[in-house]
């Protein structure tokens, strides 16, 4: 008996020994595991081959391009979602992307820009995950320029404080970091004085200086939503020479001077909270990649697995104790167990999310594998590949085909001795089932007709599972 | 993540034995023509069926069709190869 309680003793001891190496070691392994899932949540754009490369300077330049229509850019760009751009076709360690942001511009309203640089090593891949930063104006043009319906009223030699609430949305992003956005970063400009039109133009004088402007964060702020962004301005009208309305401009920009876009909101009274739909700079034209600064793979924003945020509202909940205040040592206590099991779940998640991109391909891997593997095989097999790509072209067709009631059949003509057997005829049915009088027996039978499909349909599919459960012939058993 | 280093081996070994095969001529345009021709005359009545039935309605049960024999054929060659195994008791 003793042995017996011996031997399971040491075998469980050597199981607890097993689980805690196999944990170190998973611990190192998921951490690995999520990083490459970041990554593959990217979405990867490749440089486009055919676009020319040019040499500048020894910096070499060539344009982004998704099949070289910037309709399917945009179509493809999404804001809020994090982009990498690799590049297979150029070997050389300083890139330019050039970005034509005009043409997008002129196209939707939108565009985009470049915040960061990474690191590009002469492999053809960026090293750098955040390497690209891509901040859309999802405004449209008319917006640019909004009417200010609603102005407020200033008076001289008054400090006055404005609240912006950002309103945030799924594709929204925001930099609430003064080490990435500060006075310089922001700027507020123009103070239209009477009521009138915002427009770039005329908000381009500043009438008052800017105190302060500074983003705060929810908890600063009374009934702050923790899911908006705020930005605090502080303004005087003391070197103002008289009452006015005034409309505020926007203008926001990221250290370079140039091509500012101005965002307007309106406002309803001094010292109100402003609602901007959405908030966004734009700094268009082409951006050195050379910035070797890259932020950890597992910081890209909205590729964490684990809420930082969730577990630091969580150990806020301990409170600081009196000895004797057994009340709040218990409160301590059960905020423990909750963050104990509020640590296993995000485990067992965080697990189950490795497994899960541990079997499962990267679709943009996928697609361009099998793209390149296709373009080969047609280019080595020639005509042998010809049936599949007819096939291909008969699933397009069908696909495509759409309903037509006009049908032309067109002219026979003997070709010996000239003779028209009959002339080109085009009949359109269209003018017989729209005839009011004949339509409502139409629409009868067109309901008869794709019910007898349908019918006929399901008639097909018991006949075949009989077909395979009894395995006689459908026909027979059905 | 398997996934993609089995991929990328596969992709790999593909591409290494199509890269050193010879290159086959291309399907004469001549021939594509006439198939081409062909189809676009086909397929331009073709949408006269809109007429008697929904033509959405036509063609997602033509794929389900396609489908349902493709599954058929495959349960019907599964069973076949199973039939052959002396082990499984099915022969």
């Amino acid at each position: 008996m003793k042995k017996d309680i011996k031997y399971i003793l040491k075998r469980v001891a050597i199981g607890v020994l097993i689980a805690l190496a196999l944990m170190i070691i998973k611990g190192n392994f998921l951490m690995i595991v999520n990083a490459r899932t970041s990554e593959d949540n990217l979405i990867t754009y490749y440089t486009n081959p055919n676009e020319p490369v040019t040499n500048y300077n020894n910096n070499y330049y060539t344009n982004f391009c998704v099949g070289c229509d910037s309709v399917e850019v945009l179509n493809h760009f999404r804001p809020g979602l994090w982009y990498i751009i690799r590049d297979r076709y150029l070997d050389q360690e300083n890139v330019f992307f050039n970005f034509d942001s005009y043409s997008y511009n002129s196209i939707f309203g939108e565009n985009f820009s470049l915040r960061k640089g990474g690191t590009y090593n002469n492999r053809g891949y960026f090293t750098s995950l955040d390497s690209f930063d891509f901040n859309f104006n999802r405004l449209s043009s008319s917006e640019y320029s909004p009417t200010c319906s609603t102005n407020f009223q200033l008076t001289k030699n008054n400090t006055y404080d404005i609240l912006i609430e950002i309103e945030k949305d799924q594709y929204s992003t925001f930099y609430t970091n003064d080490s990435e956005m500060n006075l310089e970063d922001i700027q507020f400009v123009g103070y239209q004085k009477g009521n009138g039109t915002c427009n770039s133009s005329a908000m381009g004088v500043p009438g008052i200086s800017l105190d302060s402007v500074e983003w705060i964060t929810p908890n600063e702020i009374d009934g702050g939503n923790p899911n908006q962004a705020y930005i605090h301005i502080r303004f005087d009208t003391t070197s103002d020479m008289g009452d006015y309305t005034y409309s505020l401009g926007v203008i926001r920009f990221y250290g370079y001077g140039d091509n500012f876009h101005p965002f307007f909101f309106n406002t309803s009274d001094h010292n109100s909270i402003f609602k901007i739909k959405e908030f966004s700079f734009i700094k268009n034209g082409s951006l050195e990649i050379t910035s070797p600064s890259s932020p950890p793979i597992g910081a890209i924003p909205g590729m964490d697995t684990t809420s930082s945020e969730d577990i630091n509202v969580m150990e806020s909940a301990f409170q600081q104790c009196e000895p004797l205040d057994i009340g709040c040592h218990l409160d301590n206590l059960l905020e423990g167990i909750k963050l104990i099991f509020y640590r296993i779940g995000q485990f067992f998640q965080g697990l189950i999310n490795s497994i899960i991109s541990l079997f499962t391909p990267s679709s943009d891997n996928l697609k361009i594998k099998f793209n390149n593997l296709k373009d080969l095989i047609t280019l080595k097999l020639g005509f042998l590949t010809y049936p599949f790509e007819l096939l291909d072209d008969i699933n397009h067709r069908i696909i495509q085909t759409e309903t037509t009631t006009s049908i032309t059949i067109p002219s026979l003509v003997m070709p010996i001795w000239d003779v028209t057997l009959f002339s080109s005829t085009s009949f359109d049915f269209g003018t017989i089932i729209n005839d009011s009088r004949i339509n409502p027996y139409y629409q009868i039978f067109f309901i008869v007709t794709n019910g007898l499909l349908v019918l006929g349909f399901i008639k097909f599919c018991y006949n075949r599972l009989n077909s395979i459960l009894v395995g006689a012939d459908a026909d027979v058993v059905g | 993540m398997l996934l993609d280093s089995f991929i990328n081996i596969l992709y790999s070994l593909l591409t290494f034995i199509f890269e050193h095969l010879p290159t086959l001529p291309p399907m004469p345009s001549s021939v594509t023509d006439v198939i081409s021709s062909f189809l676009n005359t086909l397929f331009g009545y073709m949408g006269l069926l809109g007429i008697f039935f929904n033509l959405s309605i036509l063609k997602t049960i033509f794929y389900l069709v396609l489908a349902i024999l493709w599954i058929e054929f495959e349960i019907k060659l599964l069973v076949f190869i199973i039939k052959k195994i002396p082990l499984a008791g099915m022969s």
